[in-house]
């Protein structure tokens, strides 16, 4: 039976890759490419800072195993949720299910087939990411081939007990609390998780860490040794069997390795004796349950494009997968003012450079934040967009009301971050108001970029959020982008060059370059027209010739 | 009111629709017939311009449909064989949405949903109701807005016997308002009793055009309009 579904498997991925068009085996590499980019770039930031580590005297080796637990405890905790959240849609609401579960096959079989998926699907990624590290360890530890092969084949059942604990929880959530209000609050409390564990990981200040060569008192070296490595959990084991097999400590090395493949054995086993109990009646609930009985009314009249956008406030704020990301933003927030807050800056040219470069951070953050919440507002009209098409509307004017949705939030948040964090560094008022003028000017383009974008590349049929922005197309405004963001830095440095060197010798300088002034001033109105009107421009074509 | 002028439209090397001509005029409940892949939901998708036709006019009550998209649309109807609607709205909201964009008043809405049995169920989320629970929906959506042709794609799947009797009523009421019907339909005793013409297409192409006296003529049977339907689509 389980041959029957690796066949299943196997024929769709080939299938996905022959009947692959020319335009999406471009995208393909396009992706590749830069997926590739980035991991090198992962591996020779690893590399640096292992080779560093390295060389710090007595507890440089201690220091590479607190990171390196570090890092497996991150991914360790990062797989639970992945599974967790990936197992509701794999196991409970995928399109498959109503067929499977027609055939003529015990449930538990359906189970541990989608168990074997969720656990794929949640782990490649983590594997991805690890692999630079494991690299760059290798390189600085002179390792065979032997010991690639034997930490790749401990990944295995290190990655099926953080999926066997995902799947245990979301299985009990779902067989105790198969309603979809419970759900959404299950989402709501995944996403607050989330975001405390990253206000958690930014407040332990991990910068501290990599000063090790500062570490001047005992206090400060137990500080460091003292952070979370959680020595009861597998991040810890299959850490301890890395540096055992590097350091050739073989008996301890097996006892750890056994340890986790013992654990994963029986975790495996209670997550299929639990399903066998459980999951029937999971999934059948979920069927059954109906959706909210009871909604807040919200009576606007609109009319024409009007209506379009109550429809999009409503259901925004309904679909709790969407409105909850904004618990994450509140996050981000805190952390980059913490990040300002914890600055050193004590002379007058380092406060304003950095109050300089923070327009471009901000800049970045928005360009992040718009990929999240923006890109996707095309693409969200999902299935129903045959409405829109068939409705007395012009494709111009429904893009231009996701335009006019999104601009005042994301111009709002631009101008949170950049006027904080302005009164937190005490920002002259030359640079306060550049600073304030160029965000909203950025906001404004990002936002127009992003619905064009978003518009050029829609993605109708997908089951969540998530698979929009990490399309391709996501990645391409992704880069295009935060060139832009780096363009208008760019060309901003002029003027404020300029002013800086006035404020220094105290005479004007601006005034004396009106050229190379009007020329920027020329050069950033043209490069945000640009940036708005032609995605705006090339996404409207493409949604008007778009098949429905 | 419908005029297709030599109507093509291919998926890169596939025709789906080749060469099609058609009139139907005012009043009419005009079928369209044809085994699966033949080209009927490319056809209607074309009429209410969802898809883009590679070659070839479609005029909707003196409207051609690409050049004068805004007005064409506001008189006609579209159920599609997969009414998807937006799922976190409600049925009243989904309603009122509809009156919004196509700028008709809302006082009908408590009148429809009652005529479809929706009004015990008119302040949930789409999401909770049945396939034929939101095609009964997305059709008040057209008939609130009383459209002069109304476009349907299989409309009778997934409707309970009541709602298909009611449904089939309602059509015909229109039909003698003059109203202009153009449905995709598999269920041959109801293409019968429905129709008052009935085109028969097969590879894009229509094979046979008619009332169901005029098919029989050119099938050569007397017979029902199953036995026209397979002695014309075998012969191709």
């Amino acid at each position: 039976m389980f041959k029957n579904f690796l066949r299943l498997e196997i024929r769709s991925f080939i299938n996905r890759i022959k009947f692959v068009s020319w335009t999406d085996s471009f995208k393909s590499s396009f992706l590749l490419l830069v997926g590739f980019i980035f991991l090198w770039l992962l591996y020779q930031g690893f590399f640096r800072i292992l080779v560093y580590l390295n060389t710090v005297e007595f507890i440089g080796g201690l220091l590479i195993i607190k990171l390196m637990s570090m890092i497996m405890l991150t991914f360790f905790v990062m797989l639970i949720f992945s599974n967790m959240i990936i197992s509701f849609s794999t196991i409970y609401f995928s399109n498959d299910l109503d067929f499977l579960v027609a055939l003529p096959l015990p449930v538990k079989n359906i189970f541990i087939y989608k168990f074997i998926k969720t656990t794929f699907f949640s782990s490649w990624m983590v594997l991805l990411v690890f692999l630079p590290f494991l690299f760059a360890y290798g390189r600085i530890k002179f390792v065979n081939a032997g010991f690639y092969a034997s930490v790749l084949l401990l990944l295995i059942p290190f990655f099926l007990i953080a999926s066997s604990i995902g799947t245990l929880t979301s299985t009990v959530f779902m067989r105790v609390f198969p309603s979809q209000k419970m759900r959404d609050i299950i989402i709501i409390l995944g996403v607050v998780a989330v975001g405390v564990a990253y206000l958690f990981a930014r407040f332990i200040q991990p910068e501290d860490f990599l000063k090790a060569d500062k570490l001047e008192e005992v206090v400060q070296y137990i500080s460091v040794v003292q952070m979370p490595t959680a020595k009861y959990l597998p991040s810890w084991w299959i850490t301890s069997a890395i540096f055992l097999y590097v350091s050739k400590q073989w008996s301890n090395f097996f006892i750890f390795s056994s340890l986790l493949i013992v654990i994963s054995s029986i975790t495996i086993i209670i997550v299929i004796y639990i399903s066998d109990k459980l999951y029937y009646d999971a999934l059948a609930s979920s069927r059954e349950s109906t959706g909210y009985k009871f909604l807040p009314k919200l009576n606007i009249k609109s009319r024409g494009i009007f209506s379009v956008f109550v429809k999009d406030i409503k259901i925004f704020f309904r679909d709790t997968g969407q409105w909850s990301q904004l618990l994450l933003l509140l996050a981000l927030v805190i952390v980059y003012l913490f990040n300002i807050y914890k600055l050193p800056l004590d002379t007058f040219f380092l406060k304003s450079l950095i109050s300089f470069l923070n327009i471009g951070l901000a800049g970045f953050v928005l360009a992040a934040v718009s990929l999240r919440f923006i890109y996707p507002l095309v693409s969200l009209e999902g299935k129903s967009f045959w409405l829109i098409k068939a409705a007395p509307l012009t494709v111009k004017n429904f893009l231009w009301e996701k335009f006019f949705m999104a601009i005042i939030p994301l111009a709002f948040f631009g101008g949170l971050l950049i006027g904080v964090s302005n009164y937190m560094l005490n920002v002259e008022k030359f640079l306060s108001f550049l600073s304030f003028a160029t965000i909203i000017f950025i906001s404004i383009t990002l936002t127009g970029m992003a619905v064009g974008f978003g518009a050029l590349f829609p993605r109708f049929r997908v089951e969540n959020i998530s698979q929009i922005e990490s399309s391709v197309g996501g990645m391409i405004y992704m880069i295009f982008s935060l060139f832009y963001v780096f363009l208008t830095i760019s060309l901003l440095a002029v003027p404020v060059r300029l002013w800086f060197l006035s404020r220094l010798y105290n005479k004007n300088v601006m005034h004396s370059h009106p050229g190379i002034i009007t020329m920027v001033v020329i050069s950033l109105i043209a490069i945000n027209l640009v940036a708005v009107f032609v995605p705006m421009y090339l996404g409207r074509k493409n949604l008007e010739g778009l098949d429905v | 009111m419908i005029k297709l002028t030599n109507l093509t439209k291919k998926f890169k090397d596939k025709i789906a629709v080749d060469n099609m001509n058609l009139e139907i005029s005012s009043g009419e409940i005009f079928g369209i017939l044809g085994p699966n892949g033949a080209g009927k939901t490319t056809t209607i998708k074309m009429i209410s311009g969802l898809l883009k036709p590679t070659t070839g006019n479609i005029n909707v009550c003196g409207f051609d449909i690409q050049k004068n998209a805004i007005s064409a649309k506001k008189i006609i109807g579209l159920l599609p064989d997969t009414p998807f609607v937006y799922q976190k709205l409600t049925g009243r909201e989904f309603l009122e949405f509809i009156c919004g964009i196509y700028e008709v008043g809302c006082q009908k809405i408590d009148e429809f949903l009652e005529l479809f049995e929706l009004k015990i169920v008119a302040d949930e989320l789409v999401e909770s109701y049945s396939h034929g629970m939101q095609q009964k929906l997305v059709l008040a959506g057209i008939l609130i807005r009383d459209p002069k042709v109304i476009l349907l794609d299989e409309p009778l799947v997934g409707l309970d016997p009541k709602s298909a009797r009611l449904v089939k009523n309602i059509y015909n009421e229109q039909s003698k308002k003059g109203t202009t019907i153009f449905l995709s339909i598999h269920i041959l005793e109801l293409a019968e009793k429905l129709c008052s013409r009935l085109a028969i297409i097969d590879k894009g192409k229509i094979i046979a055009l008619g009332t169901l006296d005029e098919l029989k003529k050119q099938a050569s049977t007397e017979k029902d309009l199953e036995s026209v339907f397979f002695k014309l689509t075998e012969n191709v």
